[in-house]
């Protein structure tokens, strides 16, 4: 059969070209997640025009839908599932590093636009957590989750040889509800933006170095394995799309004033609520690095 | 009370599902709360601290799924225990709750195997629902798009498509429609009469098709648009065609437009067209003053005078504006100076109480922004929120469907000693909130009592028919036993407010 193109996909397909051999272990309403038969990353397939997350490829979903526990191959560009047309994955593919979407950006007074961006209530809460009201588990969660995320960040800000990174980062790791929970969204909200900022020199290298060890030290039981995942590629500075796209555009706020709140505004909404929370990690590191309160020496 | 988890081992799900899970849970009878969590050590803390000493709890790995409920007896704790059960069976099964549904892989799937649907309902995110109306259109079927985030050059594609194939296509964010007598998305059950609705404005159709009700007489349809139809970029696209769908109309003697912010160039083109058409034809832009009527084309000041000129025309008798009466007692509410805050389900009625109050000399706010409602309401002015704008509802339901967010906001309306009056709308009908008055009346009786003797007036109005499954009688009953005043309509109710913060003893219209 002729394959099919498909032009939307983790570039690093094509820069490691991983042979991939397994099987389709999930498939939700917007994507199926491919499990290797031996040890090796997930993949994802998402329908056409859907964000890109890490080592995923956008498919015509109508045309080739997966179905669990079909057996899957990629090898070179070539994706084969059974029933359906193969796909090859032409051209380069979309860079997801966050070198790639923070060049030659311009951080400085980017405080003001930080302060105009409309927040969803759940973002608000995770910044804010001493203003939330009640008591239910999913307020405790929120509290818990936003208490210890101002705890990283003030970490992230201290001094490059006071206490380790892991508990800071196990705290969150596996926190709250979701197939990736909040707390994992939170950190990889946190590493983007640490990421971008430190390259802007408004962040110590040495604690975003350490932060970025504490999440690969986490064990494997940790969190669930989708949040395992990303936080894996977040540690090699890969991210999902909507994320890099906001960090960036906190760079570029001169450019377009309205460019931030629209890339927020998209950024939340990523799954139930996992764009919320990416958003409050990125937008506590974002606002704390650009405050002028600067590391201490 | 009862705390106990249950493990669903490896049971892996998507978080929306997640999400779905935990409300379903929540909301049975004898469940205080209920959470859904993947079973990690740190969701094992946390529900341990939270007070969830059940030694099942040890054993959850993060890829087990843990309920965890909060009930106040044990036969509640079954129930849901079964519930849960119920809800896993289905989503492992593939097949719909209800059995007479069939689920199909795909779109296409479903077209293939029932040739004769002539109508696809799309509820998916926005970024894929282009991709399904137009595989919808290509089949030759009617579209309803209920989705939104859908991009404006997508929206005028479709739509100039859909002219084109003679096919309708209801949106995107389309709240309701009537085709048939079949409602669609949110709808009030409505007898069927002569009346056709066109509209980018799902609420205001809905209010207008309630008040006709009320007056005994019915809609042939109600073609919905989408909320951006009459933008400078659409063009109105979806409205013309359901004007000329409703002028051939042989069911239809009357034609109403009900929509919010048109273009004024549409608007204007509009009003070319709808003088041409043989029918009389009724026009309400929400939130704004009417326009200069002309023969055969009246516009409305509020919703209330366009179904009541609606109902003129097809009794073919003089509209006639009501008698103004003296305003009866408010019970043992003295009227206090302070603030007005209005809290709405969604922006059109928000609006047309907006610009009635506004129209009343009252100062109105309409905040662009999340508020905080935290042992008060932020600011000082008079305010009138949508609270079922994107803002608030990212991740959570709407406000039309659960009142969480709503409620919570009432309770701090009533912890600010500075708020005086809380105007309130209740949206009743198929799709919305199956029984809404009781929380909301229990919300306001617990926040009462906190308050204390510092005095603020509830009103509500309830837009909602007798057919309606939330029965409209027993809702506004509830509302006026917990001391809420209850005018006949969402207009009647903004110029009472208006009134009492106006005037004191004021007037009715």
């Amino acid at each position: 059969m002729t394959p099919i193109p498909v032009h939307r996909f983790d570039r690093q397909f094509v820069e490691i070209l991983p042979d991939f051999k397994g099987r389709v272990a999930r498939v939700y309403s917007h994507a199926a997640i491919l499990r290797p038969t031996h040890q090796g990353p997930l993949i994802t397939l998402l329908p056409a025009s859907q964000d890109l997350v890490p080592y995923g490829i956008s498919i015509p979903w109508d045309l080739v839908r997966p179905a669990v526990d079909q057996q899957v191959s990629l090898h070179g560009r070539l994706l084969t599932l059974p029933a359906g047309q193969p796909l090859q994955l032409e051209g380069a593919g979309v860079n997801l590093g966050i070198d790639a979407f923070c060049k030659n950006l311009d951080w400085a007074a980017c405080r003001q636009e930080l302060a105009k961006i409309p927040l969803p209530i759940r973002t608000r809460d995770l910044l804010d957590p001493e203003a939330l009201v009640g008591h239910g588990i999913e307020q405790e969660i929120v509290r818990t989750a936003g208490s210890r995320l101002r705890k990283l960040i003030e970490r992230l800000f201290g001094p490059e040889d006071c206490e380790p990174f892991c508990p800071f980062v196990s705290g969150l790791a596996g926190l709250g509800p979701g197939s990736t929970p909040s707390g994992d969204d939170l950190l990889l909200g946190v590493a983007a933006a640490a990421s971008a900022m430190t390259v802007a020199g408004l962040m110590p290298h040495g604690n975003l170095r350490k932060y970025l060890a504490a999440l690969e030290e986490l064990p494997a039981d940790a969190t669930t394995e989708t949040g395992r995942e990303m936080i894996a590629h977040a540690v090699r500075g890969a991210f999902p799309e909507p994320l890099l796209r906001f960090v960036a555009s906190l760079g570029r706020h001169k450019e377009n004033k309205s460019h931030v709140s629209r890339q927020a505004a998209r950024l939340t909404r990523i799954g139930n609520h996992s764009g919320c929370d990416m958003l409050a990690g990125a937008l506590a590191l974002a606002r704390r690095a650009t405050s002028g309160q600067g590391a201490p020496t | 009370m009862i705390e106990r988890v249950i493990i669903s081992k490896g049971s892996y799900h998507d978080s929306a599902f997640l999400m779905r899970l935990s409300r379903e849970i929540s909301e049975l009878s004898g469940v205080a709360e209920a959470v859904v969590l993947m079973g990690t050590e740190m969701n094992r803390q946390l529900l341990a601290d939270a007070g969830f000493k059940d030694p099942e709890l040890e054993q959850a790995t993060p890829m087990d799924l843990v309920t965890a409920i909060r009930a106040e007896a044990q036969e509640n704790f079954q129930a849901a225990q079964q519930d849960l059960a119920r809800l896993l069976k289905v989503a492992a099964a593939g097949v719909g709750a209800n059995q007479s549904e069939r689920i199909y892989d795909n779109l296409a799937a479903a077209m293939q195997a029932q040739a004769d649907i002539n109508l696809v309902s799309i509820a998916v995110p926005g970024q894929y629902a282009v991709y399904l109306s137009d595989q919808a259109l290509d089949a030759g079927k009617h579209v309803f798009l209920f989705s939104n985030n859908v991009a404006i050059e997508d929206e005028l594609r479709l739509k100039q498509r859909a002219r084109e194939l003679g096919l309708l296509l209801m949106g995107p964010d389309c709240g309701t429609a009537w085709l048939a007598g079949v409602g669609l998305g949110f709808a009030n059950r409505v007898r069927r009469g002569p009346i056709g609705l066109v509209g980018a404005s799902g609420t205001g159709m809905q209010e207008i098709a309630c008040r006709l009700h009320s007056q005994g007489l019915g809609i042939s349809q109600g073609i919905g648009t989408g909320s951006a139809d009459l933008s400078a970029q659409v063009g109105g696209i979806m409205t013309e065609a359901g004007i000329e769908l409703l002028a051939n109309d042989d069911q239809t003697q009357v034609i109403v437009l009900v929509a919010k912010h048109p273009a004024p160039a549409v608007a204007d083109r509009l009003h070319q067209i709808l003088t041409a058409i043989d029918k009389p034809v009724v026009v309400r832009y929400l939130g704004q003053s009417p326009r200069v009527s002309v023969a055969g084309l009246s516009y409305a000041a509020d919703l209330d005078q366009a179904a009541s000129l609606a109902a003129a025309f097809v009794r073919k008798k003089k509209y006639q504006q009501p008698d103004i009466t003296p305003l009866a007692m408010l019970g043992t509410e003295a009227k206090t100076p302070g603030r007005l805050i209005g809290l709405f389900g969604g922006g059109s009625l928000a609006a047309e109480a907006a610009m009635l109050l506004g129209e009343a000399g009252l100062e109105i706010e309409v905040p662009d922004h999340p508020l905080a409602f935290d042992g008060g309401v932020e600011g000082s002015a008079h305010l009138v929120i949508d609270a079922g704008a994107d803002f608030y509802t990212v991740g959570k339901p709407h406000p039309m469907i659960d009142q969480t967010l709503r409620c919570q906001m009432i309770r701090a309306v009533f912890a600010d000693p500075k708020v005086s009056l809380l105007l309130l709308d209740l949206v009743l009908g198929d799709g919305a909130h199956p029984d809404p008055a009781p929380e909301l009346t229990e919300t306001i009786f617990q926040a009462r009592q906190q308050r204390g003797l510092h005095p603020l007036l509830v009103i509500a109005s309830v837009s909602g028919t007798d057919l309606d499954p939330q029965d409209l009688k027993r809702q506004i009953l509830l509302l006026t036993s917990a001391g809420v005043q209850v005018p006949a309509s969402s207009a009647r109710a903004a110029k009472l407010a208006a009134a009492v913060m106006t005037k004191g003893a004021g007037h009715v219209a």
